[in-house]
């Protein structure tokens, strides 16, 4: 379990450094908008609301995490929560399934859009190819690995 | 797969939290493998079986896999 706990703690220390660079760089962005290009307000309120969602859930998971280390039986039970088979299982089927609904889907995407914007076409043709690469890639590698 | 787990459980006055705790997986887990909707790992069945005293074909069901 000692182990564990230093996984957890490293894992705290990334997410409170994400959270404070995540801070930092909208707080930057915020602040000199007027020397950036216009951009509609409604992508405004997206990139605030995105940029608190992800904090709030860093900073959800920084206090679970440290509550977690300070009790044996917390610890234990996200160690269990974290390594159950079945949830394991459940998220590798997600993961496999997803990819390639997401594959079909993107190249049908990207074969309606040629028909009527070239560079809509060429985005979903790129992401299209960037998904079926990394799927591939960890194809080849999962079978070399076991 | 068919198992025992529930019937061994209500013997030892056990909650599927409890067997879940000391087996390491999660109470959902438990209830899978005792709805049939899961099959345990060999790990996981070795380790259940264990916690009862008991072998691993004493607590699974193994005649749907030997019909196959």
């Amino acid at each position: 379990m000692e182990k564990f706990k230093e996984k957890i703690l490293k894992r705290t220390i990334l997410m409170a450094l994400i959270a404070t660079l995540l801070t930092i760089s909208y707080l930057v962005l915020f602040y000199k908008q007027n020397a950036l290009p216009q951009i509609p307000d409604f992508i405004k309120g997206f990139q605030t609301g995105a940029f608190i969602g992800v904090d709030v859930i860093l900073i959800r998971l920084i206090i679970k995490n440290i509550r977690s280390m300070k009790n044996e039986n917390s610890l234990k039970k996200l160690y269990i929560e974290e390594n159950d088979e079945r949830k394991l299982m459940i998220m590798q089927k997600t993961g496999a399934i997803g990819m390639d609904i997401c594959i079909v889907a993107l190249a049908f995407t990207s074969v309606i859009a040629g028909f009527f914007n070239e560079y809509i076409f060429f985005s979903f043709m790129a992401a299209t190819i960037l998904t079926t690469f990394v799927k591939g890639f960890f194809k080849i590698y999962y079978r070399f690995k076991f | 797969m068919k198992t025992r787990i529930a019937e061994l459980r209500k013997h030892h006055k056990l909650s599927q939290e409890e067997l879940a705790l000391a087996v390491g997986v999660t109470r959902q887990t438990i209830t899978s493998i005792e709805c049939g909707k899961y099959t345990a790992s060999l790990v996981l069945a070795y380790k259940i079986a264990k916690y009862f005293g008991l072998t691993i074909e004493e607590v699974f069901d193994f005649s749907e896999v030997e019909e196959m």
